[in-house]
């Protein structure tokens, strides 16, 4: 089959500009052949049927008339994609796997269900293209934590004086060291998966996997894995959110990844976004005595959260220093000539403007499924595009193919992704498991903790429930006042009619230890009388919890 | 049916992406206006060479995004001094003379006395101050243009020459021309009056029209496309370049055949005293990506 230049008006003639094909190569139809440049158009020469490109009749830059000869496409070689790949496939050594379950990405999703697979006698491959550990290990819940204990140790350090302790001189912050404790507890935790990978004789390929087709995976390492597997969990994580500001690539600013390993200290810093990356990471460089400053898109911090403790992590931060902007659009990103950096933002229709040594975008993140070729396994993909969509037994739309974590785009959270992970190996074995999401603990490490399980009062009003709040600060806890631990407090949510305890949110000391006993009580259904009967240790900041479960009825007895 | 887009986003790869597709699902009988403006960026046509076209090194330092379109034609500068107009029809419906009455219609109302030329500009006063371009593909037709207003002429001087001089290319070269803001013109010209001037001159041609908005799975995808440096850097045709860097301890002379955007030859001369720098340098860069922001940062982390 022969294609010509389709016809120009006024015998005119035109360039020949990108030619997206080579010779050998396998078209379908409508496929793009060519790009010719006419006048200030562009024409996109599309193939009219499949086949094989035999010969390409015109080269880049080339003048070209209508109706002359551009390509000849053999259609009789339509189907022999090999044509295509011979010399890629032959140099490289190739690898049969016949397994029970594929396991792609080793975040803890995925190795979670991986070990749990294996415990119950199925034979797992599992793929990773980076560390084990995933994004959590590597580049998030575990390495922030490390950077967050040392920025409390320099606090501790600041506020020693209160508790009649007197450092000798100046101390100072050693940020290559603050990454290299970070990294030394990342490396035995990335060890400590390897060796359970290894005893329960889990086959670990290092590679990136991609599906050929419903069956099959291929990972292309050292040499090509083919792998077919009865299951495959699909727990390829998140990666970073980009937003296209102008300038969102100059050198001084950072995502979250960035700073993790940057090993110098800033003197100041703008961190765009205040959600959970972005308001850890503020109190982090506000407690190493970094001037930080925040600037949020939407009205409130950390959205998630209840009104009320949002309002009180803006005014902690705002006395601890951080500078916040809400409902403000950033809109460039500009090099001062002193190397600062200058973040333009709208408010309220008015531009401001903020000078710092660096930038930190830490706008979210999102599903993962680059180079992963979901598409060819038929699998579906969740609203607006993103992640794949599963359903409660963390089924996709195919049958043997799961998926879990991140990339199902439902909650980004390291349990949630184990949990995920556990039901979707227990359908795998025929269980008929489900996710129940009712009680999820979420934990936000800023100074003081945040954590949250159920609901918050906010979703209580928009689902009209007939509910009972309470609150219990910690200034009257006699363990919190010894810390110079006052401020914040814990909130419990009960169901009047049942008296059910269905949410609780804890802002201050130890939040992220208080809420195990918040997740029991809501995931069991336990009453206000079911705490208030409990005997709490005194003297704990525990005792806070039952002051608020008095709270929700005669009322506490020391506020 | 006639339909009026405007856009509320600055975001210049979501607006060509929006643009896209708009174009791909037009029904047979719609005729679009969809009008937009882009935060500071370099759109080149679909067949140029964006190192061809501009100070790369400049875009970089000022935050100045990189664009490639869609539909053929030259590289331009825009920012929120500037507006874009497109016109999107079957090619059964699409009539150049009719898109053209309604920019006429437009200058008129704003008291300019303009011109079209034959190079598809419109000039006021000798000087350009609009370029269209337009692209034809299943049937499809669109035809789509500038109009400056405020747009900051010294940032456009100075971008849209470019930094890499020696290059031997076989994409479609630009031709300079002189411009004009319309401000310059007339100084109660807005962007917000020339939008309001867009729908009155839209429904004086073509009849009333209904004010659209667009949300397709197919903006993503586009978006990311768009965005990418495969088709930023890489589709243009082929071309090679000589380039000279200064490392820190040394100077480099980089020549480089460049194919689908990767680097696909590559000799490298260099004053270094390191015996195996100049090969060390070959491996690195072949068979990469071709980013000129990317090649310095690279090169350095080798010493």
């Amino acid at each position: 089959m022969e294609i010509k230049m389709p016809l120009l008006p006024g015998g005119k003639m035109g360039t020949v500009g990108k030619i997206n094909v080579k010779v050998g190569e396998i078209v379908a139809e409508k496929d793009e052949l060519a790009q010719v440049e006419t006048g200030k158009g562009n024409k996109t020469i599309k193939a009219p049927a499949g086949g094989k490109i035999c010969k390409i009749c015109v080269c880049e830059g080339q003048k070209i008339a209508s109706d002359e000869l551009m390509f000849e496409i053999s259609e009789a070689e339509a189907n022999c994609p090999e044509a295509n790949c011979q010399c890629a496939c032959q140099e490289k050594q190739s690898e049969n796997i016949t397994t029970d379950l594929c396991v792609i990405g080793g975040g803890p999703g995925g190795y979670v269900a991986a070990i749990y697979a294996a415990k119950q006698g199925l034979k797992v491959t599992l793929i990773e293209k980076g560390a084990l550990g995933g994004t959590c290990l590597n580049v998030g819940c575990i390495p922030t934590k490390a950077f967050v204990k040392s920025s409390e140790v320099c606090r501790t350090i600041k506020e020693a004086p209160v508790f009649g302790i007197y450092p000798q001189g100046d101390f100072k912050v050693d940020m290559e060291k603050i990454v290299a404790h970070k990294d030394e507890v990342r490396a035995t935790l990335v060890g400590g998966i390897e060796y359970l990978m290894n005893k329960n004789k889990i086959q670990v390929i290092k590679g990136a996997a991609r599906f050929a087709d419903q069956n099959t995976v291929i990972v292309e390492a050292e040499k090509t894995y083919v792998i077919k597997a009865k299951d495959y969990i699909v727990s390829t994580g998140s990666k970073t959110s980009k937003i296209p500001i102008c300038g969102i690539d100059l050198p001084f600013v950072m995502d979250s990844t960035a700073a993790l390993s940057c090993s110098e200290l800033p003197k100041s810093i703008t961190i765009i976004g205040g959600g959970v990356i972005g308001m850890e990471f503020a109190f982090i460089y506000r407690n190493l005595g970094v001037q930080v400053n925040v600037i949020e898109f939407l009205d409130k911090l950390l959205t998630m959260l209840d009104s009320d403790i949002s309002s009180e992590i803006l005014q902690i931060a705002s006395e601890a220093g951080i500078k916040i902007r809400l409902s403000s659009k950033v809109t460039k990103i500009q090099p001062a000539i002193n190397d600062q950096a200058v973040v333009t933002f709208e408010k309220d229709g008015k531009e401001e403007i903020v000078v710092s040594d660096k930038v930190l975008v830490a706008i979210g993140r999102e599903p993962n499924l680059e180079g992963l070729d979901s598409e060819k396994a038929g699998l579906e993909k969740g609203p607006r595009n993103k992640g794949l969509q599963v359903d409660e037994g963390m089924r996709t739309n195919v049958e043997h193919i799961y998926a879990v974590g991140d990339v199902t785009n439902i909650i980004q959270l390291a349990h949630i992704a184990s949990r995920q992970g556990l039901v979707a190996v227990d359908n795998i074995l025929g269980k008929n498991c489900q996710m129940d999401y009712h009680a999820v603990p979420n934990v936000i490490f800023t100074s003081p903790e945040i954590a949250s399980v159920g609901l918050n009062e906010d979703e209580c009003q928009a689902r009209k429930l007939d509910y009972v709040a309470a609150r219990s600060g910690f200034a009257a806890n006699g363990k919190a006042l010894t810390m110079n631990e006052t401020k914040g407090y814990v909130k419990l949510i009960k169901d009047a009619k049942t008296n059910k305890i269905i949410g609780g949110s804890v802002i201050g000391v130890d939040a992220s230890t208080l809420i195990a006993a918040l997740a029991i009580a809501v995931q069991n259904g336990l009453t206000e009388e079911n705490l208030t009967e409990t005997i709490f240790a005194h003297p704990t900041v525990g005792e806070t919890i039952y002051e608020a479960a008095l709270g929700l009825g005669i009322g506490a007895l020391h506020e | 049916m006639n339909k009026l887009l405007i856009s509320n986003k600055n975001d210049p790869y979501y607006n060509i992406a929006l643009e896209r597709c708009l174009f791909k699902n037009a029904a047979d009988d719609d005729i679009i206006l969809y009008l937009w403006q882009n935060s500071p960026c370099v759109v080149v046509g679909r067949n140029q060479n964006i190192l061809l076209e501009c100070d790369t090194d400049y875009m970089t330092k000022t935050g100045i995004l990189p664009l490639r379109r869609f539909s053929g034609g030259g590289a331009v500068f825009q920012d929120l001094g500037n507006l874009n107009y497109t016109f999107i029809a079957n090619e059964k419906y699409a009539d150049d003379e009719k898109f053209k009455l309604v920019l006429k219609k437009v200058t008129g109302d704003l008291n300019v006395n303009s011109v079209f030329t034959g190079r598809n500009d419109i000039h006021c006063q000798g000087k350009k101050f609009s370029g269209y371009a337009y692209l034809s593909e299943d049937q499809n037709y669109m035809y789509h243009g500038t109009m400056m207003i405020d747009v900051d002429l010294d940032m456009l001087t100075q971008v849209l020459s470019p930094s890499i001089l020696k290059i031997q290319a076989k994409g479609i070269e630009s031709v300079k021309s002189r411009v004009i803001n319309l401000q310059q013109i007339n100084k109660a010209i807005t962007v917000e009056n020339t939008i309001k001037l867009f729908g009155k001159a839209f429904e004086q041609v073509y009849g009333p029209y209904q004010v659209i908005d667009y949300q397709g799975q197919d903006l993503d995808d586009t978006y990311s496309l768009l965005s990418s440096s495969r088709w930023i850097y890489g589709q243009c045709p082929a071309y090679t370049l000589s380039l000279e860097k200064k490392l820190k301890n040394a100077l480099v002379t980089l020549n480089l055949e460049v194919t689908d955007g990767v680097i696909s030859r590559v000799k490298v001369y260099t004053d270094s005293l390191e015996p195996d720098f100049a090969a060390k340098c070959e491996k690195i860069l072949l068979n990469s990506l071709f980013e000129p922001k990317n090649i310095l940062f690279r090169l350095e982390s080798l010493i």
